[in-house]
């Protein structure tokens, strides 16, 4: 009981955070409240924090796509559908104490495919958020 | 004909020296209200950038951190040690990439709110 209860407060812990770096920080840049949300549960709050700190304030209307971008994003995205779904069939043999880091790594895979998603969208030069400042409006 | 390096020299130091001037001129006809409203405005900008300053000081120590540990864990792992020498390099690029969006924005919303705000 006491640590279903250590869980519970480290998850509303977890959640607080991430909505908190995903309201502040998210909502006014190019990634928007929903990906900033998102990567801050999937990747933690640590690596939501950095993910949104990397977007934009101000940014293009119309901004220019990137190889670049699209090129990692597929990358990223392809081995971690594949290292997701991996750890998805053998999470039935892994053993009750590695339970947790097991959900652990297949939340980094959900996480880091998601990032990979995103960073092909942002390559073709999507913009998430559209109440985003842009440099062009006032 | 080309100039002497002294030359170039001096005639860069009397330009710095002019544009030195011309500013201690501009900021001393400020009244001083003027001068505290731009002041507050230059520190609210800033408090923005707080979390930016966090960010790239985070992953800075981090690659800095991974960086020291490099050597003994070269003689620990082995080969394996070369995918922390590219979270070494991931870390850095990712801190450069967060000083630049950084600036950016900073330099944009300073060019709105002072520049443009007068």
């Amino acid at each position: 009981m006491e640590n279903e209860l250590k869980y519970f407060l480290y998850l509303l812990f977890f959640l607080g955070f991430a909505y908190l770096i995903a309201h502040l920080l998210g909502r006014k840049r190019q990634i928007g409240f929903g990906w900033a949300f998102f990567f801050a549960i999937f990747l933690n709050p640590f690596g939501g924090f950095i993910t949104t700190m990397l977007s934009r304030k101000y940014i293009d209307k119309n901004p220019q796509p990137s190889s670049t971008k699209i090129i990692l994003g597929w990358i990223l995205m392809m081995f971690f559908t594949f290292s997701t779904i991996i750890q998805l069939i053998g999470i039935r043999n892994v053993p009750d104490e590695h339970l947790i880091g097991a959900i652990g790594g297949i939340t980094y895979g959900f996480g880091f495919a998601g990032l990979g998603y995103y960073l092909i969208q942002l390559g073709k030069g999507k913009n998430f958020n559209t109440k985003a400042l842009t440099k062009t409006d006032d | 004909m080309k100039a002497s390096p002294n030359t170039t020299f001096e005639h860069k130091q009397a330009q710095w020296s002019d544009h030195g001037k011309a500013k201690a001129a501009e900021y001393s006809s400020i009244p001083f209200d003027q001068f505290a409203r731009n002041l507050l405005k230059e520190i609210s900008i800033g408090i923005n950038y707080i979390p930016n300053a966090i960010a790239v000081v985070f992953t800075l120590i981090g690659a800095i951190y991974l960086l020291i540990r490099l050597p003994s864990a070269i003689e620990e792992l082995g080969g394996i040690s070369f995918l922390i020498l590219l979270f070494v390099l991931g870390l850095g690029i990712i801190s450069y990439r967060l000083f630049l969006v950084a600036k950016a924005d900073y330099y944009e919303e300073r060019k709105r709110k002072i520049i443009n705000g007068k």
